[in-house]
């Protein structure tokens, strides 16, 4: 069995280390940059430093390290220690989605094709609807790249992010993940409110506000989400066209009993905009995050720079032949699809694959080298 | 105008309007000036007064006269100046209109916040609010204020400052969770790269010792004044924050691992421990 997992190790390595042969997608000023490697884990040496692309090209090629990292901030003195030493001199915003929204459904431990394609949606609506809608940034500012395992990271690189902290950064995270504060206010009408004298006659005595359709934010989404849950609502006639012309003005409270859209707007627009991310990667500014273009340790595949609207991360981020075969002996039952085939190993029948799904089970642990 | 007597201090049209040596009664003024501040009786002081206040405030190096400071200044902008003082702190605000990365520099929060193509729309007290708060971290901002630097004089006088400050508060709180021994290290304060994984570890401790969130403020503020002031000042906001986040999601486990990958328990520290390390 040792001789076995040496042996799958020495391939492993072996292969890696020629598909750095090829690197050649060096991140923006490498010489500022902070890197981390791991061959055990996923960064068990950092502090690291290159002068230039060529001697990270080489350190990739030599050591070839199942993962490698890199710093989104941009330092002086890029391998000094402690962190004070380094010199920071600012730093990218990066996004990382990595638990995708998504109802039940068959779930698969080795890779799961809804799973990442759940997240390349998620990744598609952050940069669209919020960095840039909502944040306002511009194309060029923004790179997409596939985690190589799970998920997505998106880093936006502009001289208008670079020097915001830690709160500023948290404030963006936070946007993107919830509605934070009320979206509708409850309160009681007061005796001068004017424009409240149809409420008052008809006997009310709370007024409920929220955003109108001058709205912007999370309140233009709610107001949004609010106007289809009406016009879906069985409320009609009148009833309807007041209700619906109230809340143009952000007067939730002007007809009885529509208590309940408002909480399935509200519902709704958390369901639809709300996204999950991995905040702690979007505010730590000392945080190293996979490097682009390098391999991922945990599947073999490339944390690939991408288009989301059209990436397949089970076909476009291959970094091994698929023509190469390999002979492995799986240590357990395994089905799943990569490159557009179904592979389906039984636990200790020896078999042939093509070097990416063999390279994907060997750095899962659910086989060796034969 | 503003450039040629900026009414207040803290604008960047007073920027380099201190010069000249250092006289006694100037410093003994500045103390004076800054012992009424953190009494809440704060009023606009001169350029220079101003200057050597936060001088000696960065000498006494205390987070609790900090904020106390930083709050006593914000107060002394009269409603009239907002829109003078919003124009230096947000220079491409325009009819309410604030572009979002000024607004975040400035300390604006998104909650709520009328948020559209890149850019905040604010009405009067919602500027108000922003400006405030702008100026409150910019008097925090001492990122390239060297320590080494302060003159002998100013040292001495803060340390004379010092024993009428009221006596820093100890975290009384107590739990299994608090008593760890890595817990007890992480309250005397981290550095800069550990002090947010310290807050996170704080507030778990705290959730799990069921101390209700009004009293983990005041752990989770304790530990902000004792943490370094690096290259980002580390806020108390921050730190509750922190706390909030950990409050909703009341099931997130204390980690020894954790604590250990992010170099926050050495290992002589674990030896201590009545837990084995996980």
């Amino acid at each position: 069995m040792q001789v076995e997992t040496a042996m799958t190790n020495n391939y492993m390595r072996e292969r890696v280390s020629w598909f750095y042969s090829r690197f050649d997608f060096p991140p923006r000023d490498v010489a500022k940059r902070e890197f981390g490697f791991g061959w055990n884990s996923k960064i068990d040496q950092r502090h690291k430093s290159f002068p230039s692309p060529k001697e990270l090209g080489e350190f990739l090629r030599r050591e070839a390290p199942l993962y490698a990292s890199y710093s989104v901030a941009y330092y002086q003195i890029p391998d000094g220690r402690p962190m004070q030493r380094k010199g920071f001199l600012g730093a990218e915003l990066a996004f990382d989605i990595d638990r995708p929204r998504i109802g039940t459904h068959k779930h698969n431990e080795v890779i799961c094709p809804a799973c990442l394609d759940a997240a390349r949606q998620d990744a598609l609506q952050l940069l669209e609807e919020y960095l840039l809608g909502d944040f306002g940034f511009f194309h060029h500012e923004i790179s997409a790249n596939f985690s190589g395992s799970k998920g997505y990271h998106l880093h936006v690189d502009s001289e208008a992010v670079r020097e915001l902290g830690s709160d500023g950064r948290r404030e963006i995270a936070e946007y993107a993940s919830e509605p934070r504060g009320e979206l509708l206010v409850e309160e009681e009408i007061r005796g001068d409110a004017r424009e409240f004298y149809e409420e008052k006659k008809r006997g009310a005595s709370k007024l409920i506000t929220g955003p109108g359709e001058k709205a912007r934010g999370w309140g233009k989404k709610l107001y949004d989400e609010a106007v289809i849950a009406l016009k879906a609502s069985p409320l009609e006639g009148e009833r309807k066209k007041l209700a619906l012309e109230n809340l143009r003005r952000g007067n939730y409270g002007a007809v009885k009993g529509t208590e309940k859209i408002w909480e399935r707007a509200k519902a709704d627009a958390i369901a639809k905009h709300a996204l999950v991310l991995d905040k702690q990667v979007t505010l730590d500014t000392a945080r190293l995050i996979r490097l682009p273009e390098t391999i991922h340790g945990g599947t073999g595949l490339i944390a690939k720079k991408c288009d989301l609207r059209s990436f397949d991360p089970l076909t476009d981020a291959l970094a091994f032949p698929e023509k190469t075969m390999v002979r492995v002996k799986p240590a357990k039952d395994a089905a799943f699809e990569l490159m557009g085939k179904t592979f389906e190993t039984k636990e200790g029948v020896a078999v042939d694959l093509p070097e990416p799904a063999a390279m994907l089970l060997m750095l899962k642990g659910c086989a060796s080298l034969a | 105008m503003q450039q040629e007597s900026p009414k207040y201090p803290f604008l960047s049209a007073s920027k380099g309007s201190v010069d000249g040596e250092l006289k006694e009664d100037e410093i003994e003024r500045a103390a004076a000036f800054l012992m009424d501040a953190l009494a809440g009786k704060a009023h606009v002081p001169s350029a220079k007064t101003y200057a050597l206040s936060r001088l000696l405030l960065h000498a006494l190096d205390d987070g609790w006269a900090y904020g106390k400071f930083a709050d006593a200044m914000a107060k002394t902008i009269g409603d009239a100046d907002i829109p003078a003082v919003a124009a230096d702190f947000f220079p491409s605000c325009s009819r309410g209109k604030i572009p979002l990365s000024e607004y975040l520099k400035g300390g604006g929060s998104l909650s709520g916040a009328a948020l559209d193509n890149g850019a905040v729309t604010l009405d009067a007290d919602e500027l108000r609010l922003l400006v405030r708060n702008a100026v409150r971290r910019k008097i925090l901002d001492f990122r390239n204020a060297r320590r080494d630097l302060i003159p002998k004089r100013v040292l001495e006088i803060a340390e004379e400052m010092r024993k009428k400050l009221p006596k820093p508060s100890h975290v009384t709180a107590r739990g299994k969770n608090l008593e760890l021994p890595c817990v007890q290290v992480l309250l005397k304060g981290e550095p800069e790269g550990s002090r947010y994984y310290g807050a996170m570890a704080l507030a778990i401790a705290c959730v799990r010792d069921g101390l209700s969130k009004e009293a983990a403020f005041d752990v989770m503020d304790e530990y902000a004044r004792r943490c370094a002031h690096g290259t980002h000042p580390f806020s108390a906001r921050e730190t509750r924050d922190v706390a909030e986040w950990v409050y909703r999601h009341p099931n997130v486990r204390f980690s020894c691992r954790r604590m250990r990958d992010n170099n926050l328990a050495p290992p002589e520290i674990c030896e201590k421990c009545r837990w084995k390390p996980r």
